[in-house]
Formats: C-alpha cells, sequence, structure tokens
C-alpha cells in the first residue's frame, strides 16, 4: 500500500494544498521546511484524517484553531489521504464543519473504494482505516524523529505488540468466560445464605483488587514520566563541561546508596523471617526446659515404666505365666510386677510420649533458640556495618551534591534542581507503588483463599454443585488461555527479533562492532558487542541507537501484516555529522521495498544528504509560509 | 500469528484434556463468526455441554 | 478425634489483616503457633465460643504435637497428653488468648513499628532467660 496523494483544505496553516508522491524506482519522497512553516502540521493532518487525532505536539506556545485563519467562518476543513493498493484505491476523507467560526459537532470520516474502476463508499469506514494502518499501532509508521531517540528513554510498546499478535479472540473469549464465571456465583448465592456472604466478601475484595491495579497503572505512568524527564536532564547535564566528571561520580555514588539499600531492607526481612520462625520457641523457652528437666529427672529416678505395656503386666499377673519368656512367675516375681503397677502412676504409652517424642523434640526446640541468638545478631551486625556504609555513601553524595551549586550557569542550577525534586518525589512514588504491590499480593491471596471457600460452599450444597462444576470448566479454560496467551506473544518477540537483527546488520555501516541485537520481554532493546559480549546501548552513538529504533520499527511492519509507507517528521535531527549522510543512505535502500516519506528541515538536508538524494527521479518539495504567516503551501522543487 | 496457529495452541495446551480441548474449540469457533450480542445464554449452553460431559 | 485445629470466629479477620502474623506470607499453622505461645507467655487463656476451623491437624509436625503437649502437661496432670483432644483444645485456648494480646499490641502503635515492638518482646523475653 502507498499514498498517492494528500489534499488538505483549511486545516491549520494549510488553506488549499495538494500533495502527489507519484511512485518511482526509489519510492522516497522529501519534503523540507523551517521549523514553524507546517512540518509537524502535515504529518498530524494525516493522522487527523486517519483517527481523528492530532497527536504531534506543535513548536507554537499558543495554539491555532484548527480552522485556517484565513478560511471564512463558515467553512469546512477537509484532509484527503489518496491510497493506492494491489487491486484499488482507496480515498480518507475526513470533514469538519465550521459555523460563525465554531465547529458543529465532530468530524467525520468517510472512505471510498475504487475497484475495477467502480467506486463505493464504505459502510465501515473505520473498518477501511484499520486495513491500512490499524489506530493502535500507526505510531509505528507515522510519527516525529524524536521517537527514533526517545525510545529507549520511555518504552511502552507492550500494548501494541499486543495488538500486533492478533490474540484479541483469546481477550473476548477471556473477558466472556470471566462474566459466566460470576455469574454462576451470583446463581448460587440464591441458595444458601453463606453462599451469598461469601460471594458479597470475594465481590468486595475483587473490586478492591480493582481499584488497586487502577493505582498501579497510575503509579507506572506517572513513574515512566518522572524517569523519562529524569533522563533528559541526565543527557543535557552530562553534555556539560566539568560537569561531566561530578555526573559520573553522582551515577556511581546512586548506585551504591540502592544497593545499599536493597542490602538492607534484605536483612530486614531476613531478621523479620527470623523472628517470627522462631517466636514459638523462644516465648516457650522456660516452659520446655522445665519439661526437659522434669522428664530427665524421673528417667534418673526411674519413675517412668520400662516401655513394656502395664496390660501385659497386668495379664501376667492373671495368668501367672510371664508374657515374654513364658515361664511361671515365682514369688518374687509377682511381688516386683505388683509393686512396679502401683509406682508407676504413668502409664507405659505416656512413657514412651515422654521419652522417645517430646524429650527429642524439645531438645531440638533448645538448640534452636540458641542457634536463634547467633543468627540474629549475625544479621543485626551486617545492618550495622551496611548501615554505616550507607552512611559514609550519604555524605560523599552530598559532598558531591554540594558541587553543583558553584556552576554559576542559571540554566544548569536550574536542571539540577528539577532534576532533585523528580529524584525525591520518585523515590516517594516508588515507595508508595511498592505498598501498592504489597497489597495487591495480600488481595490476591484473599481473594484465592476467598474463592476456595466459596468453591468449598458451593461443593457441599447439592444444589450450588452444578455450578462449582461449570466455574471449574471457565477456570480451566482460562487458564489455558492465559498460557496460550503468553505463548503467542513470546512467539511474536522472537519473531520481531529475528527481523530486527537481518534489519540491522542488513543496513548497519558498521558490520564488525556488534554481534546481535536483543529484544528483551519488555520490549527494551540491547545491542551486543562483538568483543564484550554485553549490552553497549549506553555507549552507542545517537545514530546507531536511532538505526537499531528503525531496524525495530520495520520488524514491526513485518510481522504486523501491515506493508504501509513510513512517514517521518526530522529524522536526522539528532544525528550528526557523516551520520546523517548514513542515515539518508538506509533510508534509500529502505525504499526499495517500501514508500519512504521524510520531513526534513533545510539544516538536515545537508549537502551531504542533498548528495544521497541527488537523483532526480527522487521527488523533493519545499514547504513554505506566506509572508503574513497564515497559510503555508507546498511545491515541489 | 494466524487465527488456526492460535486454535493449534489453544489445543495443545489442553495437553491430555480432551473435553477442555473440544471446549476451547468451540468457544473459539463461536468468536470467529463475529461479535454476538447475546453470547451469555450461547456461552451457558457450551458450558453445561462440556460440564457435564467432562466426568 | 478432632482433625482440624479452631479458632474464635471473630478473630480470622486478625489473623487475615494482622502485619505481624502475615510478615514473609506465613501459613496459618505458623500464624497459630505464634498466637499460642505469645498467649502461654502472656499467661492468657481463653475459651472458644464460636469456633472456626483454621487448618488441618495432619499439617501439623510431630516436633509441634510435642509443643502442644508440652502447654498441656503444665496446668495439668501427665497423663494428659495421650489425650490429644484435649491438648489441642488447650492450646487453642492460648492461641485465642494470644491473638487477642497481639492484637493489641498492633493498635498501639504504626505499622512501622508493629515489628519492631515485637522483637522487642522477644528481646525482653530472652533476656529474662539464662541461655548460654
Amino acid at each position: 500500500m502507498r499514498i498517492e496523494k494528500i489534499k488538505i483544505e483549511n486545516f491549520r496553516l494549510y488553506k488549499n494544498v495538494e500533495v502527489n508522491f507519484p511512485k518511482s524506482e526509489n519510492d522516497i519522497h522529501i519534503l523540507i521546511g523551517d521549523n514553524g512553516v507546517g512540518k509537524t502540521t502535515l504529518l498530524n493532518a494525516i493522522i487527523w484524517c486517519l483517527y481523528g487525532d492530532e497527536p504531534q505536539t506543535y513548536s507554537n506556545d499558543v495554539l491555532l484553531p484548527r480552522l485556517n485563519t484565513s478560511a471564512g467562518s463558515d467553512s469546512d476543513v477537509v484532509v484527503e489521504l489518496h491510497v493506492k493498493t494491489n487491486d484499488s484505491r482507496i480515498v480518507y476523507k475526513r470533514t469538519q464543519i465550521f459555523k460563525n467560526g465554531t465547529s458543529r459537532g465532530d468530524a467525520i470520516l468517510e472512505t471510498f473504494v475504487t475497484t475495477d474502476g467502480q467506486t463505493e463508499r464504505a459502510s465501515d469506514p473505520e473498518w477501511e482505516v484499520t486495513k491500512f494502518v490499524p489506530g493502535p499501532i500507526s505510531d509505528f509508521y507515522f510519527f516525529d524523529g524524536e521517537r527514533l531517540d526517545n525510545y529507549f528513554k520511555s518504552s511502552n510498546i507492550e500494548h501494541e505488540i499486543f495488538i500486533l499478535s492478533h490474540i484479541d479472540l483469546l481477550e473476548d473469549m477471556e473477558d466472556r468466560l470471566k462474566t459466566k464465571y460470576k455469574d454462576y456465583n451470583t446463581s448460587a448465592t440464591k441458595f444458601s445464605t453463606e453462599i451469598e456472604e461469601l460471594e458479597r466478601e470475594l465481590e468486595k475484595k475483587e473490586k478492591d483488587l480493582e481499584e488497586k491495579n487502577e493505582e498501579k497503572e497510575n503509579f507506572e505512568r506517572q513513574i515512566q514520566i518522572a524517569k523519562t524527564r529524569i533522563n533528559k536532564l541526565d543527557e543535557d547535564l552530562r553534555g556539560v563541561p566539568n560537569i561531566k566528571m561530578l555526573e559520573s561520580t553522582r551515577n556511581s555514588l546512586k548506585t551504591s546508596k540502592d544497593k545499599y539499600e536493597k542490602m538492607i531492607s534484605k536483612k530486614n526481612t531476613e531478621l523479620n523471617e527470623l523472628l517470627i520462625k522462631n517466636a514459638p520457641q523462644i516465648f516457650l523457652y522456660s516452659l520446655i526446659d522445665d519439661i526437659i528437666k522434669d522428664i530427665e529427672r524421673k528417667i534418673k529416678n526411674n519413675e517412668l515404666p520400662t516401655p513394656i505395656d502395664e496390660k501385659e503386666l497386668e495379664k501376667s499377673l492373671k495368668m501367672n505365666l510371664c508374657r515374654i519368656c513364658g515361664r511361671k512367675l515365682n514369688n518374687e516375681s509377682v511381688e516386683f510386677i505388683k509393686k512396679s503397677l502401683e509406682e508407676y502412676n504413668i502409664s507405659s504409652e505416656e512413657s514412651k510420649i515422654l521419652t522417645r517424642e517430646m524429650l527429642p523434640d524439645l531438645k531440638v526446640f533448645q538448640n534452636n533458640v540458641k542457634n536463634y541468638i547467633m543468627l540474629k545478631n549475625n544479621i543485626k551486625k551486617d545492618f550495622k556495618d551496611f548501615k554505616m556504609d550507607l552512611e559514609r555513601i550519604n555524605e560523599e553524595y552530598a559532598e558531591n551534591e554540594e558541587k553543583y551549586k558553584k556552576y554559576d550557569d542559571e540554566n544548569i542550577k536550574l536542571k539540577y534542581e528539577e532534576r532533585k525534586e523528580l529524584e525525591d518525589s520518585l523515590e516517594q512514588d516508588n515507595q508508595d507503588f511498592g505498598e501498592n504491590k504489597r497489597a495487591i499480593k495480600s488481595l490476591m491471596k484473599k481473594i484465592k483463599n476467598k474463592k476456595e471457600e466459596l468453591d468449598k460452599a458451593m461443593e457441599g450444597n447439592k444444589k450450588t454443585k452444578i455450578f462449582n462444576r461449570k466455574k471449574n470448566l471457565c477456570t480451566d479454560a482460562l487458564n489455558v488461555i492465559s498460557e496460550t496467551k503468553k505463548s503467542i506473544m513470546e512467539d511474536t518477540r522472537l519473531m520481531v527479533e529475528k527481523d530486527t537483527n537481518t534489519n540491522f546488520f542488513n543496513l548497519t555501516w558498521k558490520k564488525h562492532t556488534f554481534s546481535k541485537i536483543s529484544v528483551n520481554k519488555d520490549y527494551s532493546l540491547e545491542l551486543i558487542h562483538k568483543k564484550t559480549g554485553k549490552n553497549a546501548i549506553h555507549s552507542a552513538s545517537a545514530a546507531e541507537k536511532e538505526l537499531l529504533v528503525l531496524s525495530f520499527t520495520l520488524g514491526i511492519h513485518k510481522i504486523s501484516g501491515f506493508d504501509s509507507p513510513l512517514l517521518i517528521d526530522t529524522p536526522l535531527a539528532r544525528v550528526s555529522g557523516k551520520h546523517r549522510e548514513n542515515f539518508s543512505e538506509i533510508f534509500l535502500k529502505v525504499s526499495n521495498n517500501k514508500q519512504i516519506i521524510l520531513i526534513l528541515t533545510p539544516d538536515e538536508y545537508s549537502d551531504d544528504v542533498k548528495e544521497v538524494f541527488a537523483d532526480e527521479t527522487i521527488q523533493k518539495s519545499i514547504i513554505g509560509i506566506n509572508l503574513d504567516e497564515t497559510e503555508s503551501e507546498i511545491k515541489k522543487v | 500469528m494466524d487465527d488456526l496457529d492460535i486454535k493449534k495452541k489453544l489445543e495443545e495446551n489442553c495437553k491430555d484434556d480432551k473435553n477442555l480441548a473440544k471446549f476451547l474449540k468451540e468457544l473459539f469457533s463461536y468468536e470467529l463468526e463475529g461479535t454476538r450480542h447475546n453470547y451469555k445464554k450461547d456461552y451457558d449452553k457450551m458450558i453445561e455441554k462440556y460440564s457435564n460431559s467432562g466426568d | 478425634m478432632a482433625d482440624r485445629i479452631y479458632i474464635e470466629e471473630e478473630t480470622l479477620k486478625f489473623y487475615d489483616n494482622s502485619k505481624i502474623l502475615n510478615i514473609v506470607g506465613s501459613k496459618r499453622k505458623e500464624q497459630f503457633l505464634v498466637a499460642m505461645a505469645y498467649g502461654y507467655m502472656g499467661d492468657t487463656s481463653i475459651e472458644l465460643k464460636k469456633r472456626k476451623e483454621l487448618f488441618l491437624i495432619k499439617d501439623l509436625e510431630p516436633l509441634e504435637i510435642s509443643l502442644f503437649r508440652s502447654l498441656a502437661i503444665k496446668n495439668e496432670d501427665v497423663h494428659i497428653i495421650s489425650d490429644l483432644d484435649e491438648v489441642f483444645s488447650i492450646a487453642q485456648k492460648y492461641a485465642n488468648g494470644g491473638i487477642k494480646l497481639i492484637e493489641r499490641l498492633e493498635r498501639k502503635c504504626s505499622y512501622e513499628e508493629h515489628m519492631k515492638e515485637f522483637e522487642k518482646k522477644i528481646q525482653q523475653h530472652i533476656s529474662s532467660l539464662n541461655i548460654d
């Protein structure tokens, strides 16, 4: 699929503009324009046409109205995107009506499909858009070059990959089975008040869990935003002369601080575990001690009968025959047995329990308590050592931070202060997030227990037993669906990894430095160095990182099944020197198999870049703005 | 991933539970046919069928 | 013979919510042992009015049953050790007392202080013993 034409009427700076994209040997199209003349507007126009949204931020502080300021106040905003597929042409047209300068309702999307000369208006225009580029993955097709740079700072594309894995059917099955599961619980409540009560408690806990999960998402979002901003500030500060050393020391101290804080927390947990596990024997120690002494005294004083059953002794007396050796009892023996039976007020069964069970068991407890003291002291010592080390690190950290204040540059100071504030609030957020995670874990455990209680109650009631069977089937099915989803996501990840590797090593100018790309489970990317075998992403240049993200993006295109155009606004701005040329050559290469539209600033369109795109067949256009800055136009060069 | 591959994976993950596999297969086919507004009744029937035959 | 250990029904909530008893995902049995021992140490044994099962007796180790027997011997005749129903009943009463004591301990201070308070109790107790 490729874009043939864009027509824009009254959309922001574009009063009346038509841009054609004829196909040639290299399907690459270059548009050049200064900042503020309408580059981002062009990108947003396309996205607005397809999805009704303008996600890219504009460089102006004041957002101009969507209706072009020199259009009449009763005009329409219209953007048309003409797309060609293998066997048809599709026109996506979005219109927003304005009366007296105010929008009359939402913008309407229409789609017209022409096949074999026949044009039909699509009954489901949104569906036609999803056949071109589905909304949730449009970020991989139409984006600002900053995304290539930002990928590493805020990678949250798991959701998008989820959509690409086409497991929406499984999601539907899951939702519906869960609903039925709940329905069966509700139905069962009619038959028993106990079940009704349990169901109510379960519902409450599930609601609590839902709230906690919403909180969790908020925390994740906030933390991600803070981290992204902190990373940006880190980079800004790192680039400043003389601050480099301070930054490096700061980072290393911060790492140590985090490490010690984790170790201290771990020790605390160890200590608490030790306390709880040993508490019973400690509290009962004196009792244990007394009983051991008592048993040992009884053994010493012969107060415990031999482990011969007293019933056997009584039988021996009755039969006048020894039950062990079979001999007839003489008078002495009879007297001895009678005396034993009188003296032992403890039965041989009880004697067995005392000597063979309780005595050795209680001695184990005694030993455990002595061990506890030793173990506790060891933990406390480690704790103390770690705390001292942490104190020392904190002092060094504070000293290092003091040195920042000596910098006169107001901008640096502001950035440094902003970073400190963000880090403090991030620490608080992390703590709160930790609490939230613990609460979720505890709630999940309680829900599991409650479900088991409910199942048991339902199983125990004849009328509700049938609902239990149905619930069990739903649970088994849900488990299989969950497992299947995970495995499909994993397969998708492996496919993306493979394609990313193919793309990167096909396109890179550095053929011998890296050995492979790893795509982790959270879709973070690693660039493995050939010599060290380690992740070299942090020492990679901006250009290498951008190439990595581009390779990944192209990999996503392949597995998505949507071979649609790639449109990037300012793709070279974050790359310098020779790498601009390298990147331009890469885009040229990719355009052999895919339509590429690049929107560049004059600065990006340097002489080296011009040289790469010199071929006359490559269409170039200039985006310009009129003198009173009310209208932009796009002219072929 | 193809819908057929997904269906195959579902069956594989049921391991020896043939009843469960049949149930999931039927559910999947049902969902494949498109959005049903009255899914509760249809799901009930399928669950009823397979929760009784699972013995 | 009894096959499960019971607690006072209204205390189940506290077994779920207590910070001290839920350190490192303690199992019901472990929670019970702590409550029982604490009840003994606090010399508080309370009859159960409305009982609720907590866990099965078959989950107890022989070592732990010896501990239960020790509690029983303290106030009764040595013959009690062979009457396990009675032994468990006594353990349950101590646990019932202990759980109420732990609940009061937790009410007195903030969450961060709970384990510190508990540790203090343990330390105080160890100091009062003559352990070499």
